[in-house]
């Protein structure tokens, strides 16, 4: 059995990568090892598989097509002109400078007045300061304490991803959900769109019964991936409430009227509004404590037009919908590829 | 050719894009057979050809001419590509699919139609055992022995280090190994190289 050393050297040695020294290593190396002889046989065998191909010609004249794509698509070989932007005065800076800080001022006393440390209970009532994370950042703790906390503020979320590649992207957040517990299933649609690697396609993952900690670590686990790749896909995450267009959107493509969807009766069709538990509010309560719920799904929807029937993945979806747990929040995630 | 591609270059910022024409026609072919090697279907390098020129031509403006321009070309050929493959991979994951081949290469070509036959089927083979191995060791095995790049070319191409190119090489070579030793072939052994003699001027 070779060692990897002397695996190391042969396969340099099919290169021509080396040192005398080195060379002369694996010429003792082989003389006296015919395993070594026979690795080195392989490997030289496959070069010349390799350099055998034949040529491949495209076929066509490309250029015509270029030049045609180019002009429809009206590009340019220069840069685009920088957008001027007109110099706010001083004195206005300023002033916009002391009303945030006014505001932040009058926002922390209310919310120490409120003595709401309700563990990982959403705090109804506060609005998400709309804010953006860079997925490396998410590495810090300091970053990830920032997004649970305006992750508690609300029960419905919108986190919109700039990714470089949907697909990819897809695939990680279902493994990233996975861990978590909650099985993903990607909608027919999106399916045929991924495969079709449709950049342009904007792609919904939608959830419900997560925690605001559960959020967190699942983009924090996609952030640690970040840094260990060589090839970022996950650029940054944009948190904000979730809108009552993104409402609108989610229902239709999951072909739910929306007033049942979001507002309507408890019996028939689970709503969460309606359904939301609050979490208490007075110093004593106890909060109640969060059950495991029985099967979680998240579905991957294409954001486009929405077809006549809903396809399997989307009834599996709508029939595992589970009463909202205190805590938990509905989560929109909106991958938007950049590339 | 440089100082010509350099007038070429120079005519699509003033405004003439039929001279980005005539840069297609020259370096079409030698793109797209590293491409094709690179994916496994003639269209999908195609349309990465395509949309490699086109990026190409937006950026021009960015290209300071340190390197030629089919290096700088190149390189955003290989990455286009590399990049659909992980996505293919990753599609493919989601679909729990398995991968197409390249078609091989029309028997008709050749006027031997046995020897022809035999040699799509070898292209088939290869494409297959380079179909298993990741599209960054896929890439270094295409540009060492298809193009013949140095190392440094290499690794700027893909923009990672020398090590990481000669660490790839050496893990792609041996499953590449792996994977024909798995599955031997019965119709056709490739002509055998000179026993014992390393390739000359590949050295760092």
């Amino acid at each position: 059995m070779l060692s990897e050393q002397e695996l190391e050297l042969l396969t340099a040695f099919v290169d021509g990568d080396m040192s005398r020294r080195q060379r002369k290593a694996v010429l003792r190396l082989l003389h006296r090892s015919s395993e070594a002889r026979a690795v080195l046989r392989d490997l030289q065998e496959n070069v010349h598989r390799l350099m055998e191909l034949p040529k491949r010609k495209v076929g066509e004249d490309l250029a015509p097509a270029i030049l045609q794509a180019i002009e429809v698509r009206g590009l340019k070989p220069t840069p685009p002109q920088p957008v001027l932007r007109r110099r706010v005065p001083v004195w206005a800076r300023y002033a916009v400078a002391a009303s945030i800080l006014l505001l932040g001022a009058g926002l922390a006393s209310y919310l120490i007045s409120k003595a709401g440390n309700n563990g990982d209970l959403i705090a109804k009532g506060d609005k998400i300061k709309s804010q953006s994370f860079a997925f490396q950042d998410l590495r810090k703790e300091d970053k990830r304490n920032l997004l649970v906390r305006e992750l508690r503020k609300e029960r419905a979320v919108h986190l919109d991803l700039k990714v470089r590649d949907n697909a990819s992207a897809v695939q990680r957040l279902r493994d990233a959900f996975g861990e978590k517990g909650v099985d993903m299933l990607v909608d027919e649609k999106a399916k045929s769109s991924l495969a079709k690697l449709q950049g342009k396609v904007q792609y919904f993952v939608y959830a419900e019964n997560l925690s605001p900690d559960e959020v967190q670590a699942i983009l924090h686990k996609l952030g640690a991936e970040e840094a260990d790749s060589q090839w970022h896909n996950f650029q940054s995450v944009a948190v904000s409430s979730l809108s009552d267009q993104h409402k609108t959107s989610i229902s239709t493509l999951l072909g739910v009227p929306e007033a049942d969807f979001f507002m309507g009766r408890v019996e028939e069709s689970k709503l969460f509004d309606q359904t939301f538990i609050e979490a208490p509010k007075g110093k004593g309560k106890k909060a109640p404590a969060i059950q495991a719920a029985p099967q979680r799904l998240a579905v991957v929807l294409a954001n486009t037009s929405a077809g006549s029937a809903p396809s399997q993945e989307i009834r599996q979806f709508l029939a595992s919908r589970q009463q909202q747990r205190p805590g938990t929040m509905q989560v929109l995630l909106v991958l938007n590829q950049t590339a | 050719m440089s100082a010509d591609d350099n007038r070429l270059i120079a005519e699509c910022l003033a405004g003439r894009s039929a001279a980005f024409g005539e840069l297609v026609s020259r370096y079409q072919d030698r793109l797209y057979n590293t491409v094709v090697r690179l994916l496994d279907n003639a269209e999908d390098a195609k349309d990465v050809v395509q949309e490699a020129f086109l990026n190409a031509y937006q950026s021009l403006h960015s290209f300071k001419g340190d390197s030629l321009f089919f290096t700088w070309l190149y390189r955003i050929a290989v990455n286009t590509a590399i990049s659909q493959k992980r996505r293919q991979k990753s599609v493919l994951r989601l679909h729990g699919g398995e991968g197409q081949m390249v078609e091989p290469q029309d028997p008709s070509q050749t006027s031997q139609p046995g020897y022809a036959l035999e040699m799509a089927e070898e292209e088939r083979r290869v494409h297959e055992a380079l179909n298993r191995l990741s599209p960054e060791h896929r890439a270094v095995l295409v540009m060492k022995d298809l193009e013949g790049l140095k190392y440094e070319e290499m690794a700027d191409t893909l923009g990672v280090p020398i090590g990481t190119i000669r660490s790839r090489l050496h893990r792609a070579r041996l499953e590449l190994r792996d994977i024909f030793l798995q599955n031997p072939s019965e119709a056709h052994e490739p002509p055998h190289p000179q026993p014992l003699s390393p390739k000359s001027g590949g050295e760092d």
